[in-house]
């Protein structure tokens, strides 16, 4: 097979080695302070590899990439903000495990989780890309749709407290997403006149005022004196073989579902991690712990989001379209080296590509390596009271957006979301369900329309295909699903001897 | 061990001081000096990095510096959003001293005026040069009917309103230039918009429509053949016909080039103009340009102000018909 | 603040945006012939089920008992007054890394135990926030990004 031909040792230049090594401690410490993610980082440094080789520099952007979707988890479990979008899953049970005294365990099992998920990404991305780049061509406007409603109901399966304010956040979630442009009819919505806005709210605006200044609102409101962490010795981030073992089947599905919905372009690794979340939580034998500081639900979420870096690299490679808006920014640098990422690059470049597969590998591995060292460090500075944390991650925030836009106005708009959401998360509502909501809903809308637009208005579309029909039945059998449980837990509830308020 | 953490961040923060180069090296007064240029000279780009415009900008501007007096450079400022809105507000509001010009593709100058989010307009706005273009093809699938236009147009008349056709945006100017082929020739054709030329292109080969209006540069695949192209001229593609050549008097041209604001002194503009004229004749650029498929189409001050000018007007009256601005 | 109070003004604050954007989308003039041009079609389809979900969740919040929850409204408009302050001053005057130093002082100093060792947690406030304006400092420059 071609791919066993490669020469591996060419890969390891010194210039590839100190592209792969600085690009895993970038993304790690920039993925880790919140307010700054790794895409932040890469589409500012994407300039710096222009001297590089393109090989040098595709493996020093993926590197900041997959060590930034971990160094995201170590804010999320620390202080419970989450440093990249995708790190805003591990944030519910990565945090609540931290807050248990147990921060180094939820960081090991956030590294682990993520290694294999990287790895397993890797792998498809190795063996995988050409026959999965053929079976991405085969879906079309209206499986999108589709499975933009999977991801719909599967936020919806997962609010355990109030379900009508989960749903409501879901639809304000979706309104938020139809700000800007309109694609299909080329009209601006919402945007009162202001080219900032559109191409819609920027989603790093939105996690940043959903998550981390309605968290810093909190801790200013209630807890500015308390210290997550004053066990240092709970910040080992060493998992033991037998720890994980329990987490296989979580850090398992969250690697397969993240590496599936890598390669559907426009999904993106804060999606994979949501779904992975809900599904490791429905197969679990014990959902209610989820949310509590169960490490399943640090597994899910962080292999997945890894598994998607690798994954989201496939469609590039067999078609030349980004699997995720990240890669899109990595793609700048095949096309400013004259490459032009798509089938044609197997024959031209091969040895680029094979680089690529392997190097991958090896940045995972590197992860691993100086996460296992590093971590420990960066929990311990993140480790200060909050009444030190608040106003440094304020200041990281606006610094973060700031960076990304160079536009005022988005500071502007962060801090009034922040402030909205710091209310609708106290009385109940649902912040998850609100971004997942947000990053549907462009899917869901432009391929409904498109969907009708193929079909010249018919719906039957969505009953002709057989993909569609596959997938309205999973959706179909999640719903039933979905409301039996409900009845079930309704009749325990009705038949079980009233407990005594404690 | 709190200590030692705050001594590694001094560290950090020491270090991390070092490395910042690039932007402005000697702070001179704005400018106002003649011997221009006596700073870097920022070029900024409405888009992010990796883009077409991008790559145009960035490869053009590093072998320009080589020809700028005074041992300067061009530096690139990446400011993305609103579809390159921000990016040229920027140059329209900038000291017109000449050190902060922009490049910019021919969309946000002649077609997002019209739509009533743009502060600026090609009053406002002047030309430098026209530097390359970035032609608009037909593509179908290779295993489709029609070889040629002549065939594909006996299609389209007898099936109107069959014929599907993918385009990054509604408004855009591919949309715009099928619109007005369609009205020449008195057709009817769907067009199914989505988010880039790239989707597009994947749009076609997974056969989701029957063909797409992209730069070939975005369709990495053997599974397609261009039908015809909608510039007004060959551009370097040799064997693609254009509707010029058809005998159609329809064109549609997608280019870029460098724009700066109106008052800036003349001087300095023939300075900025001739540093770019000169990298368009650089090997290494041609071969780069060329190579991912934008055609080198040099163009003065004046034809370029035209050209943008004549475009603007013709987008509008596409736009008009269309219902898509009043 | 008692939270089914709370929950109520919500309700109701997003009930009135839901007015607003329902409205805001009916500004533009349309004329489109189906679904797929049209898009006032999901906006219009979401403004209807957040009224309903809002009133049926109005109809739990006012049948339920609330709970006392505390805000500490003062420190919280305070820390926003800052906030805008920092912001404002930042545009207006450019000195972003002295305003970001002030800024990071006077929260600590605000936010900080009312302890004992006055001088010594003025120290450690300085010290932090010196270091805190270094790190962006080096931060932004590696970045390359001018504020």
């Amino acid at each position: 097979m071609e791919i066993f031909n490669f020469d591996i040792l060419s890969l390891f230049t010194l210039t590839n080695i100190i592209a792969i090594f600085a690009g895993v401690f970038i993304g790690l410490f920039i993925g880790a302070l919140p307010g700054l993610g790794a895409s932040i980082a890469i589409a500012l440094l994407l300039p710096i590899t222009y001297s590089m080789t393109p090989l040098a520099s595709i493996l020093m952007l993926l590197a900041i990439y997959q060590a930034g979707e971990y160094g995201g988890s170590i804010s999320a479990v620390t202080i419970g903000i989450p440093g990249t979008p995708s790190a805003v899953v591990t944030t519910l049970d990565g945090n609540a495990l931290a807050k248990k005294s147990y921060p180094g365990k939820a960081l090991g099992y956030s590294l682990a989780a993520s290694t294999i998920g990287g790895l397993v990404g890797g792998l498809v991305l190795l063996f995988l890309t050409v026959p999965l780049g053929k079976f991405a061509l085969k879906l079309s406007a209206p499986e999108y749709f589709l499975i933009g409603i999977l991801g719909l109901i599967a936020v919806a399966s997962l609010s355990s407290k109030d379900i009508t304010k989960s749903m409501i956040s879901v639809v304000l979630g979706l309104m938020a997403g139809t700000i800007g442009i309109d694609l299909l009819s080329g009209v601006s919505r919402f945007t009162f006149g202001r080219p900032e806005l559109m191409e819609g709210l920027s989603i790093v605006v939105l996690v940043i005022g959903l998550f981390a200044f309605s968290e810093i609102f909190s801790m200013v409101n209630k807890n500015l004196n308390t210290k997550y962490i004053t066990d240092t010795k709970g910040l080992k981030t060493k998992v033991t073989l037998q720890e994980f073992r329990k987490v296989l089947k979580p850090t398992f599905i969250g690697s397969i579902m993240g590496s599936i919905i890598g390669i559907m372009p426009g999904l993106g690794a804060g999606a994979s991690s949501w779904l992975s979340y809900a599904t490791a939580k429905r197969f679990s034998k014990d959902p209610q712990s989820f949310g509590k500081g169960n490490p399943e639900g640090i597994a899910a979420p962080e292999s997945a989001n890894n598994a998607t870096v690798g994954s989201a690299l496939v469609p590039l490679l067999s078609l030349g379209i980004p699997g995720s808006p990240t890669i899109a920014i990595i793609m700048g640098a095949f096309i400013i080296h004259g490459i032009q990422p798509g089938p044609k690059v197997f024959a031209t470049e091969a040895n680029l590509v094979y680089g690529i597969f392997y190097g991958f590998l090896i940045i995972t591995v590197v992860m691993y390596l100086i996460g296992r060292l590093v971590t420990p460090l960066f929990a311990r500075a993140l480790a200060f009271p909050n009444s030190k944390i608040t106003p440094i991650v304020m200041v990281l925030s606006i610094v973060g957006v700031f960076a990304t836009h160079l536009q005022y106005i988005q500071i502007w708009i962060m801090l009034g979301i922040g402030v909205m959401c710091y209310f609708l998360k106290e009385f109940d509502f649902s912040l998850p369900s609100m971004l997942l909501a947000f990053v549907l809903s462009p899917i869901i809308e432009e391929n409904l329309r498109r969907a009708l637009l193929l079909s010249e208005g018919s719906y039957s579309i969505f009953f002709t295909r057989a993909y569609s029909v596959v997938i309205i039945l999973l959706i179909l059998a999640i719903v039933v699903n979905m409301v039996f449980s409900l009845i079930k837990a309704k009749r325990v509830q009705r038949t079980s001897i009233p407990r005594p308020i404690s | 061990m709190k200590k030692l953490l705050l001594i590694f961040l001094l560290v950090v923060a020491l270090v991390g001081c070092t490395p910042a180069n690039g932007s402005s090296s000697n702070k001179s007064k704005d400018g106002s000096d003649d011997n221009f240029p006596s700073k870097s000279i920022e070029v900024v780009v409405g888009y992010g990095p990796g883009g077409a415009s991008d790559t145009i900008a960035r490869t053009v501007a590093t072998a320009a510096s080589k020809y700028l007096p005074n041992d300067q450079s061009f530096v690139i400022k990446n400011i993305p959003g609103g579809a390159g809105i921000i990016g040229t507000s920027e140059v329209h509001n900038a000291d017109p001293n000449g050190y902060k010009i922009g490049f910019s593709p021919s969309g946000p100058l002649t077609i997002l005026p019209h739509m009533g989010e743009a502060s600026y307009s090609l009053d406002s706005l002047g030309a430098v040069i026209k530097l390359a273009s970035i032609p608009q093809m037909l593509h179908v699938k290779k295993e489709s009917p029609w070889d040629n236009f002549e065939e594909w147009v006996e299609y389209v008349q007898n099936n109107p309103g069959d014929f599907t056709y993918s385009t990054p945006g509604v408004g855009g100017e591919q949309h715009l230039a099928m619109e007005a082929l369609n009205e020449v020739l008195g057709i009817t054709t769907v067009n199914v918009p989505y988010n880039s030329g790239g989707e597009s292109s994947v749009a076609l080969i997974g056969g989701e429509v029957d063909g797409s209006v992209v730069f070939p540069g975005t369709v990495a695949s053997d599974d397609a053949k261009i039908l015809f192209s909608f510039s007004g001229s060959k551009e370097g593609y040799d064997d693609v016909p254009t509707l010029k050549d058809l005998g159609i008097d329809v064109a549609s041209n997608v280019y870029g080039g460098i724009i700066a604001p109106k008052e800036v002194p003349q001087d300095r503009i023939a300075i900025i103009h001739d540093a770019f004229q000169k990298a368009l004749e650089d090997p290494e650029v041609i071969e780069k340009l060329e190579g991912l498929g934008y055609p080198i189409t040099y163009g003065d001050s004046e034809s370029f102000q035209s050209e943008l000018e004549s475009d603007y007007k013709q987008a509008g009256d596409l736009l008009r018909k269309l219902g898509l601005v009043q | 603040m008692n939270s089914k109070i709370g929950s109520i003004v919500t309700l109701l604050a997003i009930v009135s945006f839901g007015i607003f954007y329902f409205w805001e989308i009916n500004k533009v003039s349309s004329t489109s012939n189906s679904i797929s041009s049209d898009f006032k079609f999901f906006p219009k389809i979401l403004f209807f089920l957040l009224i309903f979900l809002c009133l049926i969740s109005l109809f739990q919040a006012i049948k339920k008992e609330g709970t006392k929850i505390e805000v500490n409204f003062k420190l919280l408009a305070i820390t926003v007054f800052l906030l805008v302050g920092y912001i404002l001053s930042w545009i207006f005057t450019g000195y972003f890394y002295l305003l970001t130093f002030v800024f990071l002082f006077i929260l600590f100093t605000i936010y900080g135990e009312r302890g004992k060792n006055i001088k010594r947690s003025i120290v450690v406030n300085v010290a932090t926030s010196v270091i805190t304006t270094l790190l962006v400092y080096s931060l932004l420059s590696f970045l390359s990004v001018q504020v």
